[in-house]
C-alpha cells in the first residue's frame, strides 16, 4: 500500500497543453486566445511488481495568447504483486502563464510559469488504490527555444505531496528536465511534419514519513532518457515516446522504474 | 462588331471577377510549426470575406486571399497576430490571388 502511494506520486505531472512541446517534461507553449484543446493519452509505467495503465482526457483553454487554463481527467488500471484494481482516479487543473517571449524569423525563445493542483476526487482506498489519498500541487517554470529546424527546452518542477489519508507524509520531488527536439526540413503548412526529440529527467523524491519516523524505502534520485517523436498536421498531433531509465540511487530496497511510456492525440479548434 | 462587343463584355466581367480578389502578403515572426499556425487560420478564416490562407514558415510570410470587402488595417492585424501568439511585421496588398492559394487551401 505504502509503495503505491508513492507510485502514484509521479503520475500526473505533465501537462495535457503540450501539443507541440516536449512528451514527459512541460514546456513553455500556450494556446491562442480563445484556442481549445483537446488531448487523449494513453500512458503505460512498470516498476518491480506494479504496472500501471492509464488513460488521461485533457482539455485545455486559452484565456489569453499568454495563458491557458487546462483540466485532466484519469482512468486508471493498476496492478501490484498480482491483485488488481482500476476506475476512475485524480483529476489535476492547471494553469500556465507565459510570462517573457521572444519572437524573431523562424525562431521563438518563450519562459512560463505554470500550477497544477492535483485534486483527490477519486478517494479511493482499496489496495492497489487508484489514488494516493491527498491532494498534491506542482509548480514550476518551463522554457523554449523553438525554431524551423532545431527545438531546446528545459523545465523545473516543484511537487508538493499531501499527506495520504492513512497518514502518511509523502516526500515532495523535484523535477529537472531538458530537452532537445529536431525535424528534418522545414516545415510546409498543408503537409505532414515529423519532430524527433530525446529528453533527460530527473526525479529527486525525498523519503516520506509516518508518525515523524522516516520510511526506508522510500524516495532517492531515477534519471532517465526518454526518445520521442510528434507527428503534426495542422491541428492534429500524435507523440509518443518511451522514458527509459539510466541511473537510480533509491533509498532502501525499492524497485527501480523499469520503464514508462506514453502516446497522446491532440486536437486543436 | 457583335462579336467585339461581346468579347469586351466578357473581358470586362473577367477582369471584375479577379478584382474582386485581393492577396495580403504579411510578414511574421515566431511562427515556427504548422501546427502552431493553425491559430492564424482560424482566426483569419473567422473574418467574412477571406477565403484562403496558408503560410511560409521559411520566409515568415503569411498569405491570405479575400474578398474585395474586406480591408485589414494595421491595428486589426497586430492585434490578430498577438492572439494568434505572434509578432506582425508589416504587410503587402495586391488585386488578385495567386495560384499559391489554390481551391484546397
Amino acid at each position: 500500500m505504502i509503495r503505491k502511494i508513492l507510485f502514484l506520486a509521479c503520475l500526473l505531472t505533465s501537462s495535457p497543453v503540450n501539443a507541440h512541446g516536449p512528451i514527459f517534461s512541460p514546456g513553455p507553449e500556450t494556446l491562442y486566445k480563445d484556442g481549445i484543446e483537446t488531448d487523449v493519452e494513453y500512458y503505460s509505467s512498470k516498476k518491480g511488481g506494479e504496472i500501471e495503465n492509464e488513460l488521461a482526457l485533457g482539455l485545455g483553454y486559452g484565456i489569453t495568447q499568454d495563458w491557458t487554463v487546462s483540466a485532466e481527467l484519469l482512468y486508471a488500471a493498476i496492478k501490484e504483486d498480482g491483485t488488481t484494481n482500476d476506475g476512475i482516479s485524480n483529476i489535476a487543473l492547471e494553469t500556465k502563464y507565459r510570462f517573457w517571449k521572444r519572437d524573431a524569423l523562424g525562431k521563438q525563445d518563450s519562459i512560463s510559469g505554470f500550477a497544477k493542483a492535483i485534486l483527490d476526487t477519486a478517494k479511493d482506498i482499496s489496495n492497489p488504490a487508484l489514488s494516493s489519498g491527498a491532494n498534491d500541487l506542482v509548480l514550476g517554470l518551463a522554457y523554449g527555444q523553438e525554431s524551423l529546424i532545431w527545438q531546446r527546452w528545459a523545465s523545473a518542477r516543484y511537487r508538493f505531496n499531501g499527506e495520504s489519508n492513512v497518514g502518511i507524509e509523502r516526500g515532495n520531488q523535484i523535477f529537472a528536465d531538458a530537452a532537445i527536439g529536431w525535424r528534418a526540413k522545414v516545415p510546409d503548412y498543408y503537409n505532414n511534419d515529423i519532430l524527433w526529440m530525446v529528453e533527460l529527467n530527473s526525479e529527486y523524491t525525498k523519503s516520506s514519513k509516518q508518525n515523524s519516523s522516516k520510511l526506508t524505502n522510500t524516495g532517492g534520485t531515477e534519471i532517465f532518457v526518454s526518445p520521442g517523436m510528434i507527428w503534426t498536421y495542422r491541428n492534429i498531433a500524435l507523440k509518443g515516446g518511451v522514458q527509459l531509465p539510466i541511473y537510480y540511487n533509491l533509498n532502501g530496497t525499492q524497485s527501480e522504474s523499469d520503464y514508462r511510456a506514453k502516446v497522446a492525440l491532440d486536437l486543436n479548434f | 462588331m457583335k462579336k467585339l462587343m461581346l468579347i469586351t463584355v466578357l473581358t470586362m466581367a473577367s477582369n471584375n471577377a479577379y478584382a474582386s480578389e485581393k492577396e495580403y502578403t504579411m510578414q511574421v515572426h515566431g511562427a515556427v510549426c504548422a501546427s502552431c499556425a493553425y491559430g492564424l487560420e482560424k482566426k483569419f478564416k473567422k473574418i467574412e470575406g477571406v477565403e484562403k490562407f496558408d503560410i511560409d514558415l521559411k520566409s515568415g510570410q503569411v498569405f491570405v486571399c479575400a474578398k474585395d470587402s474586406v480591408n485589414f488595417t494595421e491595428d486589426q492585424l497586430t492585434k490578430l497576430f498577438i492572439e494568434s501568439g505572434y509578432s506582425y511585421k508589416g504587410m503587402e496588398v495586391k488585386e488578385n490571388c495567386s495560384d499559391k492559394l489554390d481551391d484546397n487551401k
